[in-house]
C-alpha cells in the first residue's frame, strides 16, 4: 500500500483506435466555410437561373397554376411559393432568398440564414416538382446537413464577433469538427457516388458507351460534348472513369490511412471529373454542386501543407476581426440544443441511408415515404442511370391560327415535318431547367403535365400575340432511337403529346 | 419649433392622445384575444385548415381567395405542418403578451392572423375584422413601451424623466376612428324598417335560437323593453363613440364605460364568438391618464421599497427590471449587492436576494411576495403569505437558482435597447393614407357610389383593411332551426351523422338543444350562413368532408361505413312580437352520396 496506484486509463488502446479514426473522419472547419461560401454562390447563381422563367414556372399564369400543383403534388409537398399566384411576389420571394443567400455567405447569424435558404430552396424546388435534378436534390440535402454544421466558424462575420473562438463539439483541436452530423455529411457525399454506381445498371455503361449516347441527344449535348463524337476514345475513357469513380470515392473517403493525401486526391479527381462532365453536358449546376460537397471533405492537411491557402485563409479571419472584434459577442447554442440537433441529424441520417436503399429495391414504407418529402429527405442518384436515354428528338407545337397550322417554337412560321438543324434543336429548350422540362415531358414522369403545357404554350402565345391568336394547339416530339450498332438513327416518329383547344 | 405649435401639439398629446399605460394593457389584451381565437380554432385544425378539410387548397386558390390577398397556410397542406404554424402564432402571441420585441411579435401575429383567416373566409365574421384592423394599427404603435419586456431592457439605460406618458401620432388617431367607424358604421349599415321604425330588430336578434344563452329568453318575455333597446343601442352606438372623441378625459371615460357595458350586454345574451371580448380590448386605449394613476400616489406613500439583487448574473439583473416594470414604479431602486458589503454578506449568507421595506429585509419567495403587496395586484401578496406556496416557491427559487448561468444563456437575446416612441414622418404619412383608405372602404359598405375602383382595391386585399361591420344588418336574420343530417350506413341502418350517429329524429328540439348544436363559434357562424343559402360553394365541399370525416379509421367493409347522406335544416322564420311562432319545415340543402366527387 504504497503511495497512490498508477493511474491506468481504461481502454487505452481502443482510445488510440478511435482517436485515429476521429481524426482520419473529421471535417476541417476551413472546408466548411469554402463549403459555406460556395454553396452561397450556387444558390444565387440557381436563383438567377431559375428568375429568367419564373413566370413560366412558378406562377399562376405560368405551366403549373397552384389549382393544378394542389392535384399533382406528392402528398408531403409544402411551398412557400404557393402562397402567392402572381409575379410580383413570386419575385419578391427569389429577393428575399437573395438576400438571405448573401447573409450565408458573409457568414452573418450563419445558421439562421442557412435555416432560412432550406426552407425557401424546398419551397422553390416543390413549385415545380417536374424540373428538379439531381443537382437540386444535392443542393438541398447539402443546405439540410449545413444546418447541423458549424459553418460560421471562419470566414465569418459571425466568427469575427466572436473572436473565433468554436465551442460545438467537444473537440480539442480547434479547427476539426467531428460530430455525428459531419459523419452524416461524408455519408450523404457517399452515398451519392455508391448509389449511383449501384443504379447503373445497364449494358452500355458496363461495356463503355454510355457517354456515346448521352452526347448523341442534340438537347442535352453541348457542343463540345458533340465536338467529342469525333473522339470515342475519349468518351470510352469518360465512360468508365464515371462509372469507376462512382465506386471508389465512397471507399476513399472513408480510407482512414494517409487520409490526408488520399481525401485530398479523391476531391481533385471528383473536380476533374465533373469539370470534364460539364463540358460535354448540359447537366446545369449539377458538377458545381458535386464539387461543392467535396470541397466540404478537404483535410486540413490540405490548408496547412498549402502555404497560400492557410495564409489565405487566416488573412480572411484576421481581415474580419480587425473590423468586427469587440462587438457584442453572438448568442451561443446551449449544449442542449447541441444535443438534440445531433438527435435529429441521426434520424435523418438513419432516413437517408433507408430511403437509398429502397431506390435500389422496393418503395419506401409510407411512414418513411411521409418523412422523407415532408424535409425533402427523398434522393435519388441515378442521373445517366440505368442507361442514357437511347432515343433522341424534337419538338414541334402545331397551331391552328383561323384554319392554317403553324409552328409555335418557331416562331408561328408554317409546320415543316423535316429534322431541324441540330443548332434549332438545341434552342428549343431555352434554358437549363426548359432543357429538363422538355426532356422530362415526354418521359411518363411529364405525362400529367402535357394537357397543361399545351394550355400554357396557347395562352402565352394569346398574350403576345393579340392580333395573330391561334385557336388549338397541339404538343408534338417527333422521335428518333439512336442504333448504335450501325451509327445511325432510325426514322423521326411523330408523337402527340397533348392536344387542347385554346379557351 | 415654434413654442406656439409646441402648446398646440401638447395640447392634442393631451386630450386626444393616448396613454402608454394604456397602450401596453391594449397590447396584452390582444395577444390574449389571440391566443384564445387561435385555441378555439386550433380544435378545428383539421377541418378547416388542412387538405383533408371542407376547403383543400387547390379549390381555396380556385375562387375563395381574392388574387392579391395571401395566406401563410397555402404553403402547407397536412395538418402536422398546420400546427407547426399555429405553434409558431401562439410563439408569437406570447412574446406579444410579455412585450419582448413588441412590435416584429405584433407583425408576425397580424401575417398570422390575416392568413388564417384568409385561408378559410367561410367560417370568419363576428370578431374576425375587428382582431385583424387591431392588430395592424398596433404595429404603428409603441405598445411595448410599458409593461414588456422591451421596456424593462429600456429602464436600465433611459432618463426615465424624459420619458412622455402620453402619445399623440397618426396611428392613435387611426386607431381611435378605427373604433369610432366600427360604431357609426354599424349604425348606418343597420338600415331596415326593424331597426329604424318599428323597434323589432332587438327582438328578432335575440329569438334566434341558435344564438340564444340561458340569459336570452328573460329579456323575451319583455317585448316593450326590447323595443326600447332596440333604439337605445342605436343611440348609444351613435353617442357613445361621440364622447369617446371629447377632448375631455372624463367624458372619454364615460364612453367607454357605455359601450363597454353595452359589450357586455351582447356577451351575455348572444353567442356571436368573442366579438365582445375584442370589442372591450378595443376600448382600452381610450382609457385616459387619470385611470392609470389612480391610487399610485397611495401606494407610494405607503412606503418605499429596495431590491438588492447579484449583479455579477445576467439573468437575476434582467429578471429583476422586469419584475420591476410589470409590478413597480420605475422609480424603485434596484441595487447590485455588490456594491454594499453588508449587502453582499447577507445575500452570499442567505443565498437570496433582498427587498427592503419598511418592515425589515425579505429574502426568496418572500421578496416575490412583498413586491406584489407595492403592485396594483395585491392579491398575490396573501396568496404568496399562505405557508406552503411559499414552501413550494422557495423549492423552486433554489431550482432556479442553481441552472443561473444556464438561464443568462437562454436570455442574451433579451438585449438592452431603447423602445422608439415616437414614428418616422414617412411612416406618419403612411398611416395617414391607409386611414383614408380605410374611410373609403368603409364608406363603400354604405353606398356603392362610393365604391374603390377596381385598380385601387389591392390594399384592401392585399392587407386584409378590407371591413364591413354589418352585424345583425340591415336586418337581423329571420331564418331559425337546427340541422338533421340521416345518413345511409353499408349495413343499411340510416343514422343522424350530425349528432354522432343517433337516431335520425324531426322532434322539435328544445331551444337550449338549438344552440348547443353546434361544436363552436366557427362551426355556427359556417352551418347558419350555410342553412341561409349563403355558402352554396361551400356545399359539395362540404358534404365530400363530412364523408371523409366519418369514413376516416372505417374500412369500406365496415358495416357502419357512411354511403350517403343528406343534410337537412328544420327551420321556420321567426316570429314578430306577439306573433304566433309558425311551424317548422324540414328543407333538404343537399343529397350526396358518398366518393361521388
Amino acid at each position: 500500500m504504497s503511495g497512490v496506484p498508477e493511474q491506468v486509463e481504461p481502454g487505452a488502446e481502443v482510445g488510440g483506435a478511435a482517436a485515429f479514426l476521429k481524426k482520419a473522419w473529421s471535417l476541417d472547419l476551413r472546408s466548411l466555410a469554402l463549403f459555406r461560401v460556395c454553396l452561397a454562390g450556387l444558390i444565387i447563381f440557381d436563383l438567377i437561373a431559375r428568375s429568367t422563367e419564373l413566370r413560366t414556372y412558378y406562377t399562376d399564369l405560368g405551366i403549373l397554376p397552384r389549382a393544378e400543383w394542389h392535384a399533382l403534388r406528392p402528398a408531403g409537398y409544402w411551398s412557400l411559393h404557393a402562397v402567392f399566384g402572381s409575379t410580383t411576389a413570386q419575385a419578391f420571394l427569389f429577393l428575399l432568398a437573395a438576400l438571405i443567400a448573401i447573409m450565408m455567405f458573409a457568414g452573418w447569424h450563419t445558421r439562421s440564414a442557412t435555416a432560412a435558404s432550406w426552407v425557401l430552396l424546398i419551397s422553390l424546388q416543390n413549385r415545380m416538382p417536374l424540373i428538379e435534378t439531381q443537382g437540386d436534390a444535392l443542393l438541398r440535402l447539402l443546405l439540410f446537413w449545413a444546418m447541423f454544421l458549424p459553418l460560421g466558424a471562419r470566414w465569418s462575420i459571425d466568427g469575427a464577433r466572436r473572436g473565433f473562438v468554436h465551442q460545438e463539439g467537444s473537440d480539442q483541436d480547434e479547427y476539426a469538427t467531428f460530430t455525428p452530423a459531419s459523419i452524416a455529411l461524408m455519408i450523404q457525399v457517399a452515398l451519392v457516388f455508391l448509389c449511383g454506381y449501384l443504379l447503373k445498371t445497364s449494358p452500355e455503361w458496363k461495356s463503355g458507351r454510355a457517354m456515346f449516347f448521352a452526347v448523341n441527344m442534340e438537347q442535352m449535348a453541348t457542343n463540345a460534348g458533340r465536338g467529342m463524337l469525333h473522339f470515342p476514345r475519349v468518351l470510352t475513357f469518360l465512360s468508365r472513369l464515371a462509372l469507376w469513380a462512382d465506386l471508389l470515392v465512397p471507399a476513399l473517403i472513408f480510407f482512414p490511412w494517409k487520409h490526408e493525401r488520399v481525401r485530398t486526391s479523391t476531391v481533385t479527381l471528383v473536380i476533374f471529373l465533373q469539370v470534364a462532365l460539364g463540358m460535354v453536358l448540359r447537366l446545369g449546376l449539377t458538377p458545381f454542386v458535386i464539387i461543392t460537397a467535396m470541397l466540404a471533405l478537404l483535410p486540413a492537411w490540405y490548408w496547412e501543407s498549402q502555404e497560400r491557402s492557410a495564409h489565405l485563409s487566416d488573412h480572411i479571419d484576421w481581415l474580419l476581426t480587425e473590423r468586427l472584434a469587440q462587438r457584442e459577442s453572438r448568442f451561443q447554442l446551449p449544449r442542449v440544443t447541441h444535443r438534440i440537433a445531433s438527435g435529429i441529424a441521426i434520424v435523418a441520417l438513419a432516413v437517408v441511408v433507408l430511403w437509398n436503399i429502397t431506390t435500389l429495391r422496393s418503395p419506401a414504407t409510407p411512414v418513411l415515404a411521409r418523412l422523407a418529402q415532408t424535409f425533402r429527405l427523398d434522393q435519388r442518384w441515378d442521373l445517366l442511370a440505368p442507361r442514357p436515354y437511347q432515343d433522341d428528338g424534337w419538338y414541334l407545337i402545331p397551331a391552328l391560327r383561323h384554319g392554317e397550322e403553324v409552328d409555335l417554337f418557331r416562331d408561328g412560321a408554317p409546320v415543316k415535318w423535316n429534322k431541324p438543324p441540330e443548332t434549332e434543336v438545341f434552342r428549343q429548350a431555352t434554358s437549363y431547367h426548359s432543357q429538363v422540362f422538355l426532356a422530362k415531358l415526354r418521359d411518363d414522369a411529364g405525362r400529367a403535365y402535357r394537357p397543361m403545357y399545351a394550355r400554357y404554350l396557347c395562352r402565352n402565345w394569346n398574350r403576345w400575340h393579340s392580333d395573330q391568336s391561334v385557336q388549338s394547339v397541339e404538343v408534338d416530339f417527333m422521335r428518333r432511337m439512336n442504333l448504335f450498332d450501325h451509327g445511325t438513327f432510325s426514322l423521326a416518329r411523330r408523337y402527340v403529346l397533348a392536344k387542347e383547344s385554346c379557351r | 419649433m415654434i413654442p406656439a405649435t409646441n402648446r398646440v401639439y401638447a395640447w392634442f398629446v393631451k386630450n386626444f392622445g393616448m396613454d402608454l399605460r394604456a397602450l401596453a394593457v391594449f397590447r396584452i389584451g390582444l395577444a390574449i384575444c389571440v391566443i384564445g381565437d387561435m385555441l378555439i380554432r386550433s380544435f378545428d385544425l383539421r377541418a378547416f385548415y388542412t387538405d383533408e378539410g371542407i376547403l383543400p387548397r387547390a379549390e381555396a386558390v380556385k375562387y375563395f381567395i381574392h388574387s392579391w390577398s395571401f395566406s401563410v397556410f397555402l404553403a402547407v397542406g397536412t395538418w402536422q405542418l398546420v400546427a407547426v404554424l399555429f405553434a409558431l402564432t401562439f410563439v408569437a402571441a406570447f412574446a406579444m403578451l410579455v412585450g419582448f420585441r413588441s412590435r416584429m411579435a405584433t407583425f408576425i401575429v397580424w401575417v398570422m392572423v390575416i392568413s388564417v383567416q384568409t385561408r378559410m373566409h367561410g367560417v370568419g365574421g363576428g370578431p374576425d375584422g375587428l382582431l385583424r384592423m387591431l392588430l395592424f394599427w398596433a404595429m404603428f404603435l409603441p405598445t411595448g413601451a410599458r409593461y414588456s419586456v422591451d421596456a424593462a431592457m429600456a429602464t436600465a439605460q433611459e432618463d426615465l424623466e424624459e420619458q412622455p406618458k402620453r402619445i399623440f401620432t397618426a396611428a392613435t388617431v387611426a386607431l381611435m376612428l378605427q373604433v369610432v367607424y366600427l360604431y357609426w358604421f354599424a349604425v348606418l349599415l343597420k338600415s331596415g324598417p326593424e331597426w329604424r321604425h318599428e323597434g323589432t330588430a332587438v327582438w328578432y336578434a335575440l329569438s334566434l335560437e341558435q344564438l340564444q344563452t340561458p340569459f336570452t329568453r328573460i329579456f323575451l318575455s319583455f317585448p316593450g323593453f326590447l323595443k326600447f333597446l332596440n333604439f337605445f343601442v342605436l343611440a348609444q352606438e351613435t353617442l357613445a363613440p361621440l364622447m369617446l372623441l371629447v377632448p375631455l378625459p372624463l367624458v372619454r371615460a364615460v364612453g367607454v364605460l357605455f359601450l363597454a357595458a353595452m359589450q357586455l350586454a351582447f356577451l351575455s345574451t348572444l353567442r356571436v364568438g368573442l366579438f365582445p371580448e375584442v370589442a372591450c380590448v378595443a376600448l382600452i386605449p381610450f382609457l385616459p391618464s387619470f385611470f392609470w394613476e389612480r391610487g399610485e400616489q397611495q401606494r407610494q406613500d405607503r412606503s418605499r421599497i429596495t431590491i438588492y439583487f447579484d449583479g455579477g448574473c445576467d439573468f437575476c439583473r434582467k429578471a429583476v427590471l422586469i419584475l420591476r416594470e410589470f409590478l413597480l414604479p420605475r422609480d424603485t431602486p434596484l441595487l447590485a449587492a455588490q456594491d454594499s458589503p453588508e449587502m453582499h454578506a447577507e445575500m452570499r449568507e442567505q443565498n437570496s436576494w433582498i427587498v427592503v421595506d419598511r418592515t425589515g429585509h425579505h429574502y426568496r419567495t418572500d421578496a416575490l411576495a412583498v413586491m406584489f403587496g407595492h403592485s396594483r395586484l395585491p392579491l398575490l401578496w396573501y396568496f404568496l403569505r399562505v405557508g406552503w406556496v411559499q414552501r413550494l416557491g422557495d423549492i423552486a427559487y433554489h431550482r432556479i437558482e442553481r441552472i443561473r448561468p444556464m438561464l443568462s444563456r437562454w436570455m442574451a437575446p433579451v438585449r438592452f435597447r431603447k423602445v422608439p416612441l415616437r414614428s418616422a414622418i414617412a411612416t406618419q404619412i403612411l398611416v395617414a393614407a391607409l386611414l383614408a383608405y380605410v374611410t373609403g372602404e368603409n364608406l363603400w359598405t354604405v353606398n356603392d357610389q362610393y365604391a374603390i375602383p377596381p385598380a385601387f382595391q389591392w390594399p384592401g386585399a392585399l392587407l386584409r383593411i378590407d371591413q364591413r361591420w354589418d352585424m345583425f344588418s340591415p336586418l337581423p336574420p329571420r331564418y331559425d332551426g337546427w340541422y338533421v343530417m340521416p345518413g345511409e350506413l353499408a349495413n343499411g341502418k340510416i343514422v343522424d351523422i350530425f349528432r354522432d350517429g343517433e337516431e335520425v329524429s324531426f322532434r322539435r328540439r328544445d331551444p337550449g338543444e338549438v344552440a348547443g348544436q353546434y361544436k363552436n363559434e366557427r362551426w355556427r357562424k359556417f352551418l347558419m350562413d350555410t342553412s341561409r343559402g349563403n355558402n352554396d360553394r361551400y356545399l359539395p365541399l362540404l358534404s365530400e368532408y363530412l364523408c371523409r370525416d366519418w369514413n376516416r379509421g372505417r374500412h369500406p367493409n365496415d358495416p357502419t361505413w357512411l354511403r350517403s347522406f343528406e343534410i337537412i335544416f328544420v327551420g321556420h322564420k321567426t316570429a314578430p312580437p306577439g306573433g304566433t311562432p309558425m311551424p317548422y319545415e324540414p328543407s333538404t340543402l343537399v343529397g350526396y352520396r358518398c366518393g361521388t366527387r
